[in-house]
């Protein structure tokens, strides 16, 4: 009844090697990178960015909103492991099994965007010497000015070799338009080239190439989105599924932060409506001070009946099918106007850009009202006293339109133009007297485990390269800021 | 058959008959216990060398010399008689109190007398598993076998048990020995969750399909000497079964019934605060899960949730019994019948039992369901004899979900405040008590609407068995052919309400237990088969004073297996339980089927001289298809001998009764697991959050997508090799009423198989490789004393030792010398570490400065250790069995203790209890404001750079006096590993065996009657107020050793047996 026959060690539960082709893969490294911007960053960036707070009566995420964060927190674990072991390895896998220069390119142009995250999280990250298998089980790091330039060159390299064929692999993120694919390279580079230039490195050589680029004006149309969710079990955007199934469903853990909401009432903000839901206690959007749930009571002198009516749940109905940004036009937008006004010193080309970034905004959340919010004063281009007001209510604008689009994003663009600004007074005393405060400011947590306070400026390094690579550098504080945020 | 053969082989030893033969003297000798013949007796003329042995139906016939009166009668195994010699003669003999002259059973089922063999081997008679009348065979001889570690993981019916024989030594967390009944390997996988934090169940372990009433003997076998003829599974040690076989019934119709009632009560529960009710922070509210209010005043307050504009009232004072007063008495019946005998050529058995268990968790939501039904028979056809063994087990059981997910019972009932009232929340009319209107919002329910509304089951229908037949040729040969067969089906069925629809419009509808929860079905049936072909030659012959004996052969096995899953979610009915019953479409995966063959061929020879020395060598070379094509094969050998010293000091020492040493040399090979040899491609699926599944197929646009597997496969596994080594000393004093048997065993596992963790930068999270190096060494002792031995008293002792120290020798460099091998990530953690014991506890301690000070944060708590610091082991110090018979004509008491000192293990009962302030140790210092004892706060830096502290001076608030106790107080998260020592009165028995007088007018037998206890009670050191050590919810082998995470209390067991042959 049984043979003798010993050759059956092939596992019949998957397919076999040969058949598994490139443009089977592809798909699987845009959503590796995808899932790893648009759920774990996505809401521990919507803490660093002060969108979002945790829920009084909730637990799940006080460390984030205490910056009580260290290695054994694991909070890059996952991501690091998405981005390398998934994606970057799956590139390196589609390298190898197409010569097509079109679908090389697009590889490459997903290289850089995931090495991007990688150094904008932890900085340093292996990169000459990773992804070689157990010929190289323990890479070492490089610092993340290399990983920059490097993958901007790889990048530059791929562009320079195609050869104008169509794109064989499936790709339902840019559906094989190469022309988009070259849009959305253009659009990292200046995102990149903005964090060298601020961050000190070659800034007049960087600022020549940004000027090109916006020059040459090749970037891509609409969103670059994963858009492959819908409202079904098992198809949700995983962030949004969190609410909908598993252990965590029905658990409300996400309250609005005073940052976010008191800019959005400032601004008479239409788009509050969007993400936000009124407190029931007051009928309004009211945010928690950050880092504050379990003071705020004492401050109240309400102590434990402190509870979520007090201030906006995050509503996340939106997020269920929504897609995962990856780069919005908005922020394109956001960038081109930063360009003229700052290196182009082209005021209506900055105007034209900054109004269609908010525009794109309000039309991606489906909010009437862009025109309104344009032209009233606090918001109007044209209404700022000075040009450093301008910029200033340009990366205010960009931080708002980021909110439930790119939390990434909004947390490193912070960082390179410290717009929101941090305020000078702690969550106490902005609690105690609201008229000190400027709408939109960062607050430090009311409780911060960051000694010597301040907000976090990276995540540390993720405990499985501490665990199984010897040669990951010494922990980083959550303070410690990464190379190209030199303020 | 066996003891035909012995017959012959003694009768040649002996010198038979005698010239000076002056009268004859004819009896009998049978067997005190059952009054069977003994079969191969010897009787001794005393004085003398001259005597003669019994014959098929235990008569002999001797000449007796003149002026020699007395003969010496005995039998291995059983006790010696010295009696006067009288023509028509009875000798009944009694079994020999110190078992050292036991036969056991060895590898390949060939028996052999205990004193000749070099090595460990515990043999047990079915009797004595039967007795403690556990659902299976193994729970009961917890603490009674030296060198075997059996615990029950859980007290639900039909739950696992673990058995570890001398230590555990595999990385890849099997170290459950191999169980093999009448020759034939036997699956033993256990069925139990891979998800204990959230969704935990244990539906038992395959060995427990055995009836242990059908069981004539165990043995268990440690070393690898012992257990190299069984090849690569037998690496942790082979458990053989034999089961019962038909016997000739010189009286009645060989008819046997058993029959019982248990009862179960709940044995350990934490121990809980009894001075502060609901509330948070300090503060009374309406609708907490914990008891953080304020101190108990007696005042009467409204709480919970509105229904129809009216709350339920209270009054504010604790419920002292409430957890108690929740759990109810479990109870059990069960029956089993046999039938059996047999010709001069054929020989048969069949028994039939059952078993209904209902826990002591309210409902019969916690029950177990076996039916057994065996079939063995032999048919001698001249020098053929053809064996069948048929068993057939039907389990069916349900299990209450452990761990923290909404369907987790035990967790709803530890979130109680100590003035709620759990026992009043059963009427299910009451709509306060519905989840829709409970009385607290926060991610809990009540726990009967959990019993009776979710559903947690599991069915097996199982067959294994073996077909065999024996053939003697040219007089010392026996030629042997073994088809073995074990298939099992089992069915898993899960069924969660959909809470969102059945309370759409109640009060707690938003809340996060309702909200979200859209029910679920789980349906997962699970294949396997086992086929086990085993051809072999064996060789007996006397030569002279030497015995040679050999066997020679070929084992080839097939191991096949398939599961198919499906789960879906919102459910359109919102209780019933089917796939189809949801707008969504179910999720299917068929991924898992696996097959995997070996074949191996042995051979074993031994030489015994004068019963005195025996020297046994055994080699074997194994062929496995789960390594690599160029490592397939592998040979492994061992050898083992034995002096019986005693043999040359009978004349001059004649206080020595027996005398052994042993010596034993072994190697064992083990093969990979399936498919680890190549890396795949798997379906495209990402997490980043651990939370939810990123994964194709995406049905919008209709994509599908693989992705390189992240783990390498490697070409380069060699087999993994384990060498033991043991000597052993066996002596007996004083016609046995004094032994002792101790060994010491040293074990290396070498080159383990293992998925080695990766840096993820390489491009992969792990590569299988060989790697590390486990060592085992202990002592073994079992210590028998007889007090007094009377002719109608017996009071005897028993005592056996264990001590085990596992040792990591090595481990690859890649890994700093550690593997975290902890089923659940979070503030505690179990680590292998190169140089010290297998199983570290690593956990956040409390960061103290150089003086020894507590550091505290800005909140006045505690700050934790930046990283995780070694706390200790999981393992045992040393585990003791103590025990007692006293036996009065038919009249017996046993009672056994079980006593196991040192190790921890992970309580979530501990984590939880401090969480929600039930604990008792959360009501320190009244739970007045205080500043952490011995504390220092940061102040700054000093110029280089290192931290300023000064005197803390901030008192705990109600809130942070919460988050003190949450984070584990004063220890930090080290509070929530708890000392799993403890002393369990482990059973009781008292048993009446019917004198034969009073039923000799009677169709019966014999008629006997046993009360007994099992888990009566439990001692542990007082820092333990949670749990008993014993449960675990993450399996029976090395992940077990982690600990619980909720699970279901135990309970102790009583009741009685009446036992009847006819």
């Amino acid at each position: 009844m049984a043979s003798c026959d010993l050759d059956i060690n092939e596992d019949p539960n998957y397919p076999s090697p040969s058949d598994v082709s490139a443009d089977l893969i592809f798909p699987a490294i845009e959503n590796s990178i995808a899932t790893a911007v648009g759920d774990q960053m996505f809401n521990y960036a919507g803490f660093f960015a002060q969108y979002w707070d945790q829920m009084p009566t909730a637990n799940q995420y006080n460390d984030l909103a205490e910056l009580n964060i260290d290695e054994g927190d694991n909070l890059f674990n996952r991501c690091y492991q998405n981005l390398y072991a998934q994606a970057l390895e799956d590139i390196e896998d589609v390298l190898t099994k197409t010569s097509n220069t079109s679908d090389v390119f697009a590889a490459k142009v997903l290289r850089a965007q995931a090495f991007q995250y990688v150094v904008d999280n932890i900085d340093q990250c292996p990169y000459t010497e990773a992804l070689k298998g157990n010929t190289n089980a323990m890479p070492a790091w490089d610092n993340g000015q290399t990983v920059y330039e490097g993958v901007l060159k790889e990048l530059d390299d791929a562009e320079a070799n195609l050869k104008g064929e169509t794109m064989t692999v499936t790709d339902p993120l840019l559906n094989k338009s190469v022309s988009q694919w070259k849009g959305y390279a253009n659009a990292l580079r200046l995102r990149m080239y903005m964090r060298l230039i601020d961050g000190g490195i070659d800034a007049a050589g960087y600022t020549a190439k940004a000027k090109a680029l916006v020059a040459a004006d090749e970037f891509f149309t609409g969103d670059v989105a994963w858009d492959v969710y819908s409202d079904a079990v098992g198809q949700r955007n995983p962030w949004g599924a969190i609410f909908y199934e598993g252990t965590l469903a029905g658990t409300k853990n996400l309250c609005a932060a005073h940052p976010l909401v008191s800019y959005l009432n400032a601004t008479n903000d239409p788009r509050a409506a969007y993400g936000l839901e009124q407190s029931s206690k007051y009928n309004a959007y009211v945010g928690q001070l950050p880092g504050s749930k379990t003071l705020t009571g004492d401050w109240l002198g309400i102590s434990s009946a402190y509870n979520d009516d007090y201030v906006s749940n995050i509503n996340r109905a939106p997020a269920k099918a929504m897609p995962i940004y990856l780069f919005t036009q908005s922020e394109l937008q956001f960038l081109i106007a930063e360009v003229e006004k700052r290196f182009n010193n082209n005021d209506a080309a900055a105007k034209a850009a900054y109004e269609a970034a908010v525009t794109a905004d309000f039309t991606s959340k489906n909010i009437a009202g862009a025109a309104t919010l344009l032209a009233a004063p606090k918001t109007s281009w044209d209404a700022q006293a000075s040009d450093d007001d301008k910029l200033t209510l340009l990366y205010m604008q960009k931080w708002v339109a980021f909110f439930y689009r790119n939390h990434m994003e909004a947390w490193s663009e912070a960082r390179r133009t410290d717009v929101p600004e941090l305020s000078l007074f702690s969550a106490k005393a902005i609690f105690a007297d609201a008229t000190i405060y400027s709408a939109g400011d960062f607050i430090e947590p009311g409780v911060n485990f960051i000694v010597g306070g301040g907000l976090a400026k990276r995540v540390p390094f993720p405990s499985n390269a501490r665990r199984y690579n010897k040669n990951t550098p010494a922990a980083k504080l959550l303070s410690d800021r990464v190379f190209w945020d030199a303020k | 058959m066996e003891k035909r053969l012995k017959m012959l082989l003694m009768s040649l030893f002996l010198f038979v008959g005698g010239a000076f033969a002056q009268t004859t003297v004819k009896g009998t000798v049978v067997s005190q216990e059952d009054g069977q013949p003994v079969i191969g007796a010897s009787i001794i003329i005393e004085g003398t060398s001259q005597g003669t042995v019994t014959d098929g139906e235990g008569k002999f016939s001797i000449t007796m010399p003149q002026g020699k009166t007395k003969v010496r009668v005995s039998y291995i195994g059983m006790e010696t008689k010295a009696v006067t010699a009288r023509n028509g003669m009875v000798v009944r003999l009694g079994l020999d109190a110190t078992a050292i002259d036991e036969i056991v059973v060895t590898a390949m089922g060939v028996k052999r007398s205990a004193k000749a063999i070099g090595y460990s081997a515990a043999s047990l008679d079915g009797d004595k598993i039967s007795e403690m009348r556990n659902n299976d065979m193994m729970s009961g001889l917890a603490g009674k076998v030296a060198g075997v570690s059996i615990s029950t993981t859980s007290s639900d019916p039909g739950a696992s048990n673990s058995v570890i024989i001398r230590g555990i030594s595999s990385l890849n967390g099997n170290n459950q020995p191999l169980y093999v009944i009448d020759g034939v390997p036997m699956n033993n996988s256990a069925v139990f969750t891979d998800d204990g934090l959230n969704k935990g169940y244990d539906f038992g372990n395959g060995a427990n399909a055995v009836n242990p009433d059908d069981i004539e003997n165990m043995t268990i076998l440690k070393g690898a000497a012992a257990t190299a003829l069984y090849g690569s599974r037998a690496a942790n040690g082979v458990i053989m079964i034999t089961t019962k076989s038909g016997k000739k019934q010189e009286k009645g119709i060989g008819l046997e019934y058993n029959g019982g009632i248990q009862w179960e009560s709940v044995l350990r529960l934490p121990q809980m605060q009894n001075d502060f009710g609901m509330g948070w922070y300090g503060n009374k509210t309406d609708d907490e899960n914990g008891s953080w209010g304020p101190k108990f005043d007696g005042s009467t307050l409204r709480y919970g949730s509105i229904y129809k504009n009216s709350q339920k009232m209270k009054s504010y004072v604790p419920i002292k019994n409430n957890m108690e007063d929740f759990f109810d008495t479990g109870f059990r019946y069960n029956n089993s019948v046999s039938l059996s005998n047999a010709t001069d050529n054929t020989t048969y058995y069949v028994s039939l039992s059952q078993i209904h268990d209902d826990g002591i968790i309210p409902t019969d939501a916690d029950s177990y369901t076996k039916y057994t039904f065996s079939a063995n028979a032999s048919q001698k056809v001249k020098d053929l004899t053809i064996t069948t063994a048929l068993n057939y087990a039907y389990q069916k059981n349900t299990f209450v979900t452990t761990g923290q997910g909404g369907g987790s019972m035990y967790n709803a009932v530890m979130q109680t405040p100590r003035d709620i009232s759990i026992a009043e929340l059963e009427d299910m009319s009451d709509p306060f008590n519905t989840p829709g209107y409970y009385y607290t919002p926060y991610g809990i329910t009540n726990p009967y609407y959990i019993l009776n509304n979710y559903e947690n089951k599991y069915e097996n229908e199982r067959f294994y068995g073996k077909l065999q037949l024996d053939y003697d040729f040219l007089k010392y040969f026996r030629a042997t052919y073994r088809f073995g067969l074990d298939t099992q089906t089992g069915h898993r069925h899960v069924g969660i309400p959909n809470l969102e629809k059945l309370f759409a419009d109640t009060y707690n509808a938003t809340s996060s237990t309702i909200a979200g929860s859209t029910g679920s079905v789980t349906e997962q049936t699970t294949r396997r088969r086992e086929i086990n072909h085993d051809l072999f030659v064996t060789f007996d012959m006397p030569i002279e004073d030497f015995n040679i004996n050999a066997v020679a052969g070929f084992n080839g096995n097939e191991r096949r297996y398939s599961n198919l899953y499906g789960y879906v979610e919102n459910l359109t009915i919102p209780t019933f339980y089917n796939l189809s019953n949801s707008s969504e479409r179910p999720e299917v995966n068929t991924e898992d089927t696996w097959k995997r063959r070996y074949y191996g061929i042995y051979g074993q020879a031994e030489v015994a001289w004068k019963n005195m020395v025996y020297l046994t060598m055994t080699a074997r070379n194994d062929w496995s298809s789960t390594l690599p094509k160029g490592n397939r094969s592998f040979f492994y050998p061992g050898i083992t001998a034995s002096w019986i010293f005693s043999e040359l000091l009978k004349e001059k020492a004649p206080w020595l009764s027996f005398g052994k040493v042993r010596a034993a040399w072994g190697k064992t090979g083990n093969d990979a697991g399936v498919y680890m040899t190549n890396s795949v491609y798997a379906q495209a699926t990402s997490n980043s959050s651990g939370w939810a599944d990123s994964k194709f197929p995406f049905s919008k646009t209709g994509t599908n997508a693989y992705t390189a597997g992240n783990i390498l496969g490697s070409l380069d596994l060699s087999p993994e090799m384990t060498t033991e080594f043991e000597v052993g000393l066996n002596m007996a004093f004083l016609q046995n009423r004094i032994s002792f048997d101790v060994s010491y065993y040293d074990r290396k596992s070498d080159k383990q198989i293992f998925s080695l963790n990766m840096d993820p930068a390489s491009g992969y999270t792990a590569m299988n490789t060989n790697l590390g190096k486990v060592g085992n060494k202990g002592i073994e002792a079992l210590v028998t004393v007889v007090p007094v031995r009377t002719k109608d008293f017996e009071w005897a002792l028993t005592w056996n030792f264990t001590k085990n120290k596992n040792k990591v020798i090595s481990l690859p460099e890649e890994l700093g010398g550690e593997i975290n091998i902890s089923p659940m990530s979070g503030d505690v953690a179990l680590y292998i570490i190169e140089g010290e014991e297998l199983g570290v506890f690593k956990a956040y301690r409390t960061k103290t400065d150089a003086e020894g000070h507590t550091i505290v944060g800005p909140t006045g708590t505690p700050l934790q250790t930046d990283d995780l610091e070694k706390v200790g082991t999981m393992n045992h110090d040393y585990q003791m069995g103590i025990g007692t018979t006293f036996k009065y004509k038919g009249i017996s008491l046993g009672v056994d203790f079980d006593i196991r000192k040192g190790g921890l293990m992970y309580s979530r009962t501990a984590d939880i209890t401090y969480f929600t302030g039930n604990a008792m140790q959360t009501a320190y210092n009244d739970r007045n404001p205080f500043v952490v004892p011995n504390s220092v706060v940061q102040e700054g830096v000093d110029a280089a750079g290192n931290p300023v502290y000064v005197e803390n001076s901030i008192a705990l608030t109600p809130t942070q006096i919460y988050n003190y106790w949450e984070a584990g107080g004063p220890t930090s998260s080290e509070a929530f590993l708890v000392d799993k020592s403890y002393v369990k009165l482990r059973s009781v028995i008292l048993s009446w065996d019917l004198p034969k007088a009073w039923l000799a007018k009677t169709p019966l037998q014999g008629a006997k009657i046993s009360f007994f206890g099992n888990n009566l009670f439990l001692w542990t050191p007082s820092s333990n107020t949670f749990i008993d050590p014993e449960l675990t919810t993450f399996g029976n082998d090395l992940d077990g050793n982690f600990g619980e995470y909720s699970a279901n209390p135990s309970c102790r067991k009583f009741g009685f047996n009446v036992n009847v042959k006819f």
